[in-house]
């Protein structure tokens, strides 16, 4: 049995400045299969449309996995399914940006307060306006199959661990720098795995509005994953939902937040 | 599973560093190191009021010495209430290679023992101060490993060149802070305590204020040193004898 809790909050730094949220969650679930993503939209001037980049994003996993029969899973070469996979989601996600951007075009108010260079580079490449992180998981037959872009994360929990799926940790990926969906080598850090159902017992999907304010993957492991867990499994909810509320406007960092949990009883 | 905790606890403010890299080596003696003093004292009489203005960051100070050797003042970066100057007193070489290996030690992720916040933080601030050449000949092998770590180029890196002519000199000073805009000739103990407050002051005000997300190639980090350079520019006119 699959359960789950996605919430998207706006943070208080959006709010003070009357920014719109750029963080988006969606969530799917039908007899077959269950998909969540959380995307951040990016908070630097330049990325005028960067809400709708992340619910783009958001579209795009869906559009693309609720497509996917699970027989695909066994019947093609993992690599190829993965590469597949990154390939369709990038395209989508283009492809729905290049429409937004056809019925409406970027105007001169958006970018008024840009200086000439960050406007040039918007003329050059429109797609820089909707930058976005990406994090989704489609539950499907017996397999997981996780995609990440950027910052933020997945995070696997099985026996009281946590695991960082597909994280990019090094000493480059720092001071909230992220990859992003609209860069042009975008594939190359999309990362994909298929995982099986046995491998953990709930996934987390979080922006790094939720993760960062908590500094180190041992304290948000206590601190934010195992209380939030044991809520979930109480059934509180509402005690999640606000507390996803109270941590964009008030606890966190003043960043949006998103936070999807996705729990398999097997 | 630890369950120990509840929700809400764990949370901490993004911590914004202010790193001072000095130089104490013999021929800072008298009047240089003097001024470096007085400086550090000033900014830590203002900075109560700069850590008051900002409920998002939380100032963080550090200060390493080099001469002979390079030490930290503190094991620890200290708060703006519990970082005590003591004043430096001058002695020996130029050892910068020690100092770039201290930085660069600093500046890793907590997870690979360094400083620096594993996930999320805010770009620091840099500050160095040196009144001559390195004596240590490897100085350019360990500044291409400080390069490396994603929270030195992110920093906002300033040099200050006191009482310094020499483009050989110079040039040592460019090529740790990447421009030749963020190299500040001093030239009188006076004008340095006026730029290392105007520096450390008004780029604390600027970056206790980022701690929004950014995006690709931290657009918003290099937006915020950008506001910061300028505002030191622009505060840097009223002082006399300060060159960049």
């Amino acid at each position: 049995m699959i359960d789950y809790f996605v919430k998207t909050a706006i943070g208080r730094s959006h709010v003070k400045n009357d920014i719109v949220c750029q963080d988006f969650s969606e969530v799917y679930h039908d007899e077959q299969r269950t998909i969540m993503a959380v995307c951040d939209g990016h908070g630097g001037e330049i990325y005028v449309r960067s809400d709708r980049g992340s619910k783009f994003a958001c579209d795009a996993v869906m559009n693309v996995l609720k497509e996917k029969h699970h027989l695909l899973l066994y019947r093609v070469e993992k690599a190829d399914f993965i590469n597949r996979i990154k390939l369709e989601i990038m395209c989508e996600w283009n492809k729905l940006v290049e429409q937004d951007l056809s019925k409406h075009p970027i105007s001169i108010k958006e970018v008024a307060h840009l200086n000439e260079d960050k406007q040039f580079r918007l003329k050059v490449n429109p797609t820089i306006a909707y930058g976005t992180t990406l994090n989704a998981v489609m539950v499907l037959g017996n397999r997981i199959l996780c995609v990440s872009l950027g910052d933020g994360g997945l995070f696997g929990i099985k026996r009281g661990n946590v695991t960082p799926i597909l994280f990019e940790d090094d000493e480059e990926t720092v001071a909230n720098i992220t990859y992003s969906m609209c860069q042009e080598d975008a594939f190359k850090h999309l990362n994909a795995e298929i995982y099986d159902l046995s491998d953990f017992s709930t996934i987390f999907l979080c922006t790094d509005g939720v993760v960062n304010p908590y500094q180190n993957l041992d304290n948000f492991s206590k601190s934010f994953i195992f209380p939030v867990l044991k809520l979930f499994k109480e059934g509180n909810r509402e005690k999640i939902d606000q507390f996803i509320t109270d941590l964009g406007l008030t606890l966190g960092i003043g960043d949006d937040v998103s936070l999807g949990i996705l729990s398999i009883d097997k | 599973m630890n369950n120990d905790r509840m929700i809400g606890e764990g949370i901490a403010r993004q911590e914004l560093n202010l790193l001072f890299v000095i130089d104490n080596s013999g021929s800072m003696d008298g009047e240089k190191l003097g001024a470096v003093n007085n400086a550090i004292r000033d900014v830590m009489s203002i900075m109560p009021d700069i850590q008051d203005d900002t409920s998002d960051a939380l100032i963080k100070i550090s200060a390493l010495k080099f001469s002979n050797d390079a030490e930290w003042i503190y094991s620890e970066p200290k708060t703006v209430e519990d970082f005590k100057w003591t004043d430096l007193y001058a002695d020996g070489g130029t050892n910068l290679s020690e100092a770039y290996s201290k930085l660069a030690k600093f500046l890793s992720k907590q997870s690979s023992g360094g400083k620096m916040p594993d996930l999320g933080g805010i770009a620091p601030i840099i500050i160095l101060m040196t009144d001559g050449m390195p004596t240590s000949p490897d100085w350019e092998l360990r500044l291409e490993s400080l390069k490396k770590k994603g929270w030195f180029k992110c920093a906002l890196k300033y040099a200050l060149a006191i009482g310094i002519d020499t483009s050989e000199a110079m040039d040592v000073l460019t090529k740790f802070t990447g421009t030749p805009e963020t190299v500040l000739k001093v030239y009188t103990a006076e004008a340095l305590r006026k730029v290392i407050k105007i520096i450390a002051v008004t780029s604390s005000k600027v970056k206790s204020n980022s701690t929004r997300s950014n995006g690709q190639g931290g657009t918003a980090v290099a937006d915020n040193n950008v506001v910061a350079q300028n505002q030191i520019a622009e505060e840097l006119q009223q002082v006399e004898d300060v060159e960049w």
